[in-house]
């Protein structure tokens, strides 16, 4: 048996090794491909083809926030309410409701208790309730909007106005006692370190609570202009008219050009204060 | 004997009906059209980086930090009043330089690395402060529209770098006289030699010294108690000496010293770098971020607020996980910031041993692997991850945390935390850098884990026998690829190499899209730091029979900017880095 392994085993090598050597004669030399020494030559690289052209312009758009066709007791479908993980789940609420006459408006809910992160150290609002346009090609224009202070319920100071991106260009602000006061620009801490809070300019109007009042805010960056109205029977009262606030500049220089509102914002202070306040028809069109 | 037989038989069975289809006869690789297929993919990128970097801007040679491979418009940072500013940090563009000089040694073309050469000479010579510092890192860029500095954070935002680790050697190539005045103001502007303070933050106001190292080192910071546990002094007034910094720090010193053959600077790199050892816990071996608590500047009124985490109103930690007693401070987290302190910390502490012959670091980073490994890491459901705890082993995991602070949001259950496959290459440089085999067996039984359940198959016993790679893993990972680079650099086994193929493969694949290297396909934007195209070109290196000592190094992939900006809803101010808001966008945002 031993001999019969041996003799398989001698054959077997014997025919292995002829395979092997029939193999190389056969078998290619093992070569690199062509382009390893030439990566960069014509017949090797190929530019890869141009990025399909996707226009950077902006898209207009203006907005009309009537909240009738809204669905009762659930937020409005195009703006955004503030909160973050420290929030009670009903420190902050904006709720379409049904007016007795049919006409349907927000009711704002603020606890007044938290805020966001940042910035630090500034008197950042708890409730903060936003919505998005685009006139960033006209660079002007005008938004309305109608505040309520009810007095069924504990009631909160409540700003409305236009911001850009996360800063104020203008804004109202009803406040705890009933006072109207204009703010423009602000707040800026993110960039000066001055603790900028904007400008603030009271008036002389003094509110009633359960009636609605309408607001009309205008820009125009050609004219670097800002302005404040309210509605007084039906004709406009001017509250304010002035130059952006050097917040609303890129840089925060006044050479920086001026960059133009984006947001409608309606916020209640952090006052640790529980309190109410109604909103209805945001309109923003672009300025003739 | 019948047995015996048979497997002799199948021995020369095999051995001779499989041919080696990728070694040469003189035992050099051969390149394949696959290897080449890789580096086509790293020139179209390069090219397109360059061809809509500079088209943006065709006034400068800076390139933007990312690009938008949908527009090819530079990344934007957006602040708050809406200013959206193209970038471009140098600081975060180190493995991009490193790339150019790669590719250009690869292919043997030198444009690549000239164009390296001409973006750093016009930065350098443009944007370099009077006091010697760049105008870079974590709060400073250039505006690519006007070509001015940009700060995010104040008008006056500081200097900072946290593990950048700048290509020195390519910038000493370019500008010796400016590149040494930083590497000497960079101590200047961050060290208080007075108070042994460190501070992240370094100031564009403090003059320049060109004496900077005259000093006699000072004693150490950190003593011991009568148990011989480290003290961390609570006496640093908001500077918080981190260990990222303090990296960066030690690697210019070491680079500067290398350069100019003076060993002061080098001296006190080591003195800096001790503290963190000398900090670190004596019985898990375990270090810290920081060698200083804060000390307490601001008002009890202000620090009421726990939701207020200026670290004027003292250690941040200490204010959130009082739980914990005197363990709980900033230096001793071991589930936040380990980053730094276990990858890009070791990484240098290697380099400089490696370059430098601080012999000791190999030693430092193999305790730090060692302590870390050991009591934070565990495989959980398949997956590789670390147990929070303190470094001194207390387990945090499933804590509640009662309060909002710096550390999150109230209620914030901690949990593992994923472990990335950046720790493979620290884990396996600091094995490949210990002497002895005994030395490397503890480690390398760690990585030998960690590899296997990121599902890269057995490596093998210590020195790389016996390996049973997964030869088809999916994984398209450049930490991954470098390891196994280096270890086939280190042990000559062909199946490291082959895996490393396969996973430079998967790299192309599935990151390569729109004629750019990207995280995954719907990302936005490609980075000029991400470690991809480097790693590709290490191993194209080495198929090449280039030495990877002739190859540029990967040290970090850490670049970043902080500061004001506007949050991804547009409406809300925020304080965040480009990691969090801006390269987490996709194609559809």
């Amino acid at each position: 048996m031993k001999k019969i392994m041996i003799l398989m085993l001698l054959i077997f090598s014997v025919i292995l090794s002829a395979c092997q050597e029939q193999g190389v004669t056969v078998e290619e030399t093992p070569e690199d491909y062509m382009c390893k020494d030439q990566p960069l030559s014509e017949s090797c690289y190929s530019p890869s083809d141009d990025l399909d052209f996707i226009s950077t312009d902006p898209v207009e758009y203006v907005i009309s926030e009537l909240f009738d066709t809204e669905r009762v007791n659930q937020s409005p479908r195009n703006w955004l309410l503030y909160r973050n993980e420290e929030y009670a789940i009903d420190g902050v609420k904006a709720i379409i409701t049904d007016g007795v006459d049919g006409n349907r408006f927000v009711r704002m809910f603020s606890d007044g208790l938290k805020k966001p992160p940042h910035p630090q150290s500034a008197p950042t609002p708890t409730f903060i309730f936003t919505t998005k346009f685009n006139l960033d090609i006209d660079r002007k224009g005008w938004m309305e909007g109608s505040l309520m202070i009810p007095s069924d319920v504990p009631s909160n100071p409540v700003t409305l106005g236009v911001s850009t991106g996360a800063v104020n260009t203008i804004s109202v602000t009803i406040g705890s006692d009933m006072k109207v006061s204009v703010q423009v620009g602000g707040p800026f801490y993110y960039y000066s370190g001055t603790g900028d809070g904007g400008d603030v300019f009271s008036t002389a109007h003094t509110l009633s609570q359960d009636i609605w009042y309408r607001f009309r805010l205008e820009w125009d960056a050609s004219t670097n202009n800002v302005k404040a109205y309210l509605y007084v029977s039906g004709n406009l009262v001017q509250l304010h008219s002035g130059a952006f606030h050097i917040s609303n500049r890129v840089n925060a220089l006044m050479s920086g050009m001026i960059l133009v509102p984006n947001v409608v914002r309606v916020t209640m202070p952090r006052n640790y204060m529980n309190g109410w306040a109604y909103l209805d028809n945001v309109v923003v069109e672009r300025k003739v | 004997m019948k047995k015996l037989l048979s497997l002799f038989m199948t021995v020369i069975l095999i051995g001779s009906i499989i041919p080696n289809q990728f070694i040469k006869a003189n035992d050099s690789l051969i390149y394949l059209e696959s290897d080449y297929e890789r580096l086509h993919a790293v020139i179209q990128h390069v090219e397109n980086v360059l061809k809509y970097g500079h088209e943006y801007n065709p006034e400068t040679a800076l390139l933007p930090d990312a690009i938008n491979t949908l527009t090819g418009e530079p990344a934007r940072w957006t602040f708050p009043n809406r200013a959206a500013v193209p970038y471009s940090n140098l600081a975060n563009q180190q493995n991009f330089y490193r790339t150019l000089v790669g590719l250009s040694r690869v292919t043997g073309s030198e444009k690549y690395k000239n164009e390296a050469m001409d973006i750093l000479s016009e930065f350098m010579t443009n944007y370099q402060s009077p006091n010697g510092l760049f105008n870079w890192g974590g709060h400073r860029a250039i505006n690519l529209d006007t070509l001015e500095v940009q700060s995010t954070e104040g008008p006056n935002g500081p200097h900072e770098l946290k593990n950048m680790m700048p290509y020195y050697e390519l910038m000493l190539e370019v500008d010796e006289e400016r590149t040494l005045r930083f590497m000497k103001q960079l101590w200047t502007a961050h060290f208080y030699w007075s108070s042994t303070d460190m501070n992240r933050h370094g100031s564009y106001s403090t003059a320049f010294d060109n004496n900077v190292f005259g000093q006699a080192i000072p004693d150490h910071v950190i003593q011991f108690d009568e148990d011989g546990n480290p003290i961390i002094p609570a006496d640093s007034p908001g500077l918080l000496p981190f260990v990222n910094s303090a990296t960066d720090l030690a690697y210019a010193a070491f680079a500067l010293s290398n350069h100019t053959g003076d060993p002061v600077p080098a001296l006190w790199a080591k003195y800096l770098m001790t503290q963190y050892n000398r900090a670190s816990h004596p019985v898990t071996g375990m270090t810290v971020y920081q060698y200083k608590s804060t000390l307490v500047t601001r008002s009890p009124i202000e620090c009421a607020d726990p939701a207020y985490t200026n670290s004027g109103c003292g250690d941040r930690v200490a204010r959130q996980f009082r739980d914990f007693g005197s363990i709980a401070r900033e230096a001793n987290v071991a589930w936040k910031n380990t980053q730094a302190v276990y990858v890009d910390n070791i990484l240098m502490l290697l380099e400089a041993a490696d370059k430098y012959g601080v012999t000791d670091f190999v030693d430092w980073a193999r305790q730090y692997m060692e302590g870390y490994l050991e009591y934070a890491y565990i495989r959980v459901d398949g997956k590789n991850m670390i147990v929070p705890m303190f470094i001194d082993g207390t387990i945090t995991y499933g804590y509640v945390v009662p309060q909002v602070g710096y550390f999150g949001p109230s209620n914030m259950r901690l949990d593992y935390v994923p472990m990335p496959t950046t720790y493979l290459l620290p884990i396996l440089r600091t094995i490949l850098q210990t002497e002895g085999t005994q030395n490397q067996e503890k480690l390398w039984g760690y990585f030998r884990d960690i590899v296997y359940t990121y599902g890269l198959g057995d490596i093998g016993e210590v020195g790389g026998a016996n390996p049973k790679l997964n030869l088809d893993t999916s994984i398209d990972d450049p930490y991954a690829l470098m390891a196994m680079v280096e270890l086939y650099d280190k042990t000559k086994n062909i199946d490291y190499l082959n895996v490393a193929r396969t996973i430079g493969n998967n790299i192309v694949s599935e990151k390569f899209h729109r004629g750019f290297f990207v995280e995954s396909e719907i990302m936005l934007y490609s980075r000029l730091d991400q470690p991809d195209t480097l790693a590709l070109l290490t191993l194209d290196a080495v198929v090449r029979g280039i030495s990877l000592s002739e190859m540029p190094f990967y040290l970090a992939d850490s670049g970043y900017i902080h500061g004001y900006l506007l949050a991804d809803d547009g409406v809300t101010e925020d304080r965040s880095y480009t990691q969090n808001v801006i390269y987490t966008k996709t194609i559809y945002d």
